[in-house]
Order: C-alpha cells, then structure tokens, then sequence
C-alpha cells in the first residue's frame, strides 16, 4: 500500500464523490466536465492511485469517441436510433465515470476504516456495514459466477453461444440458482465473522488504524472542490441557450 | 435457546431485520445489481430493447430473487435494503432522481408488507412490480436530467444547436410517447408476474430442498 492511500481518509472520498455526482449532474458542457474529469484524475494521483488514472483516461476517451460517432451518424440520418443509443452511452457513462472513479477508491479503503469513519460522520452503524459488505462483495460475486461456468463447461452446459440461446432458461437456472445457494453461505460465514469481530448495531467499536483527517485529506478535497466550482461556472457561462421547447 | 432467539430479536429489534438479515439482503441487492447490469449489456446500444426488453428481463430476475429475500427474511427492513443498494448505484453514477424514485419504491414496497405482508402472495409481488416499473422509467427520467449536457455534447462536437435540439427532440419522442410509456409498463409488470411465478417454483423445486430456507 503507497503512501497516498495510508493517508486516503474514507471521509475525504465520500466528499469527492459527493462532489462527483454535482458535476455529472451541472457539468453540461464538454470543457466543463473535461475540467472536473481533469481535476479527479489529479486528486486520484495524490491519493496513491496513478495506477488507476490511466484506465479511466483510456475509458473517458473510449465513451468521447462513442459520442462523436454518434454526432457523426445523426447529421448523416437524424432519426438513427443506434446513434442516439450511443450518444446516450457515449454522454452519460462519462458523467457516470466521475463519482464512480471514487467509489472504486472508497472499496480500497480498510473495513475497519471505512466503519470508523462512517462512524464519525454521525451515520448509522448499518449504513457502514451495508457500504463494506456490498462493496467486498463484487469480486468474490465475480469469482463465484467464474467457477459455477467453469463446473458448467465441465458437465457440458452452456457451451457456446447456439447452445446457450437454445436452452436460455435452462441455462439462466444453472447459472441462478448455484449463484443465489452461494450467495446465502458466503451472508452466512460474512455476518459469524463479523459478529467475531464484535461488529453489532449497538456499542462502540474501534479502528485498528487511527482515523485522520490529514492535511493531505483536506488540500485533495479542496483541490477537487475547486475543480467542481470551476466547471459548474464554466458550464454556467459557456452553455448554448437551448431552443424553444427545451 | 427459546428465551435466547426472542432476547436475541428483542434486541435487534423485534420484527426488523437484524445484523444476519441485513447481510444477506445487502448481498442480494449486490446480485441484483449485478444481474441487472448483464442483462442491460447486450443490448446496451439498442433503444427499443433498452425501453422495452431489457426492463422485462430484469424485472424477471428481479422477481426471483425478491421471492428469496422475503422467503428467507420476512421481516420488515428485508425488502428495502436491496431498493438502497439499486439506488446507491444510480446515485453514485450521478442520476439522482431514479436513485431518488427507487428509495420512494423501496419505503412503498415495505410499507405494503407490513403486518403480514411477507407472507401474502398478492401483497408480496407489489415490490417486485415497483422496481420492474422504476427500471422501465428509469432511463425516461436518466435522459430527462441530461437533457441539456446531450445538447450541449451534440453542439460542442461540431453539430448546430437546432439539428442537436431536434435529435433531441426526435429522442424524447421516443421515450415519452405515451403508447411507448404504457407498452414499456406492461412488459415489466409481465416479466415481474413470471418472475414472481418462477421464483416460487425455484423456492418449492432448488432452495427448500437445497436446505438453504
């Protein structure tokens, strides 16, 4: 673990995501959410996350590209409706992109951590509990579904896309059920380890890792912050006025 | 062990969900998520598919495991983390209102089951019917709240405001057409009924005897 991460206080990416999820709503404009996309990067980078930035760049750039394509395809014919679908993806997955970047940092971020400092934001212990069991819950929901094809492909089920969209309901069973049986025994063995832990609604726990509120917490947020501001002004003064009807 | 169960619930909070409950409902609403999401894939690109398809499918899947979740936790609170976990998604990729809307469905849906309501089979597929509608809307409401950036994407990549503003247009057309709206709504409420019916077969025929209820 870097050094930006150790210092990565849960608190401060719960602030940018918040922050996030103001931009992809008020950033209208291109140049706006490229100031606010620019700013998380830069904050991801303080945090100890360079490694992340150049997967979402090649992402946001992907979703760019599937917008300009669409324009292209609508000024050829205005009623193609797989140019629309793709401007949509195009257009909402970058705004998506933002507060997403930062949920993904939140899943890195220690239990214990994430507990302690939901804590101290005066939530409620469940919210905390519910946040660390679904975020940890995703790659082994991701394993689990990877070994129940791999016992399928072994018994001969599901092979090949014909086969499967011959015997779809059969094959979403196979698939359902073992998931959902599974899914009850990993609740099952997660809430007796937590309850080892001591983890309950009622009483006071207490963090491994001492919460703090760094310097470096605060200059990422306000850093970030500013960058938020800066592309709500700039969609604010640069927007296109709309048309009649709009 | 009699007198341990009820401290147990009294503690917790009789008839709410408990610390085991809420685990399980937290990774059931994972798995919906996830399934919703591989369903929507495919047909990610295809707005026909995407209004009146894919809400269909997911609303099926839905089903299913909804009928496991009130089967496996019939206690108030079971129904609505899943509702939380769908809306903590939509709020984390920045479309408030649906996040909003399926926090409203999810305190509607636990409302319809208090006093006996998990063990009622009318009463129980009232959630499973609000969320398939919610998604059927969703992308309606998704694309009413980015109204304005789709324009402003479309004029700032080279094309003139009122071509842009009649994409748009031709769009929202599409989407608020009211036969659309209405053919969007039955299709979920059909995948939500044969959901509903499957997932009390998989219940009877995989789970019971699986030794998982």
């Amino acid at each position: 673990m870097t050094d930006g991460r150790r210092r990565s206080d849960a608190r401060m990416l719960l602030a940018c995501l918040v922050a996030s999820i103001v931009a992809a709503v008020f950033a209208a404009t291109e140049a706006a959410l490229a100031v606010a996309f620019a700013g998380a990067m830069v904050a991801h980078v303080w945090c100890g996350r360079a490694g992340k930035v150049p997967g979402y760049v090649a992402g946001y750039l992907v979703l760019a590209a599937l917008s300009w394509a669409s324009v292209q395809m609508i000024a050829a014919n205005p009623a193609d409706t797989l140019a629309m679908g793709l401007g949509s993806i195009g257009i909402v997955g970058r705004r998506a992109l933002l507060p997403l970047t930062f949920a993904a940092a939140l899943a890195e971020v220690p239990t214990g951590s994430l507990l302690a400092a939901l804590r101290a934001c005066r939530l409620p212990k469940s919210a905390g509990i519910a946040l660390a069991v679904a975020l940890r819950f995703a790659p082994t929901l991701s394993g689990e579904y990877v070994r129940i094809r791999q016992s399928q492909k072994f018994r001969g089920v599901g092979l090949g896309i014909v086969r499967t969209l011959a015997h779809l309901p059969s094959t979403a069973e196979c698939i359902l059920v073992p998931l959902v049986i599974r899914t009850m025994r990993v609740s099952d063995e997660l809430s007796a380890s937590i309850t080892v832990r001591g983890v309950r609604f009622d009483g006071e726990t207490t963090s491994f890792r001492p919460l703090s509120f760094s310097l470096h917490n605060a200059a990422t947020l306000a850093w970030y912050c500013l960058c938020v501001a800066l592309s709500v002004a700039l969609a604010a003064l640069t927007a296109q006025p709309l048309g009649v009807g709009a | 062990m009699a007198e341990a169960v009820a401290k147990g619930g009294a503690q917790e909070g009789r008839g709410f969900i408990g610390l085991k409950d809420l685990v399980f409902c937290v990774l059931m609403g994972v798995l919906m998520l996830a399934a919703s999401l591989a369903v929507a894939f495919p047909f990610a690109a295809s707005l026909p598919m995407m209004y009146f398809l894919v809400p269909a499918l997911a609303a099926l899947v839905w089903g299913i495991l909804l009928v496991v979740v009130m089967a496996k936790c019939p206690r108030t609170g079971a129904v609505f983390v899943p509702f939380i976990v769908y809306a903590a998604y939509f709020l984390a990729s920045g479309s408030v209102y649906v996040a909003a809307m399926i926090v409203v469905a999810g305190l509607l849906g636990e409302c319809v089951l208090l006093k006996g309501g998990y063990a009622s089979t009318v009463r129980g597929f009232v959630p499973v019917l609000l969320l398939g509608w919610i998604n059927a809307m969703g992308s309606t409401l998704t694309m009413l709240l980015f109204r304005g950036s789709m324009v402003q994407t479309y004029v700032n990549m080279g094309m003139d405001a009122a071509t842009a503003e009649a994409a748009i247009a031709a769009l929202e057309v599409f989407w608020l057409a009211p036969e659309n709206v209405l053919l969007a709504l039955v299709t979920s409420a059909v995948g939500a009924v044969v959901g509903y019916a499957v997932g009390a077969k998989f219940l009877r025929r995989h789970f019971r005897p699986a030794g998982v209820m």
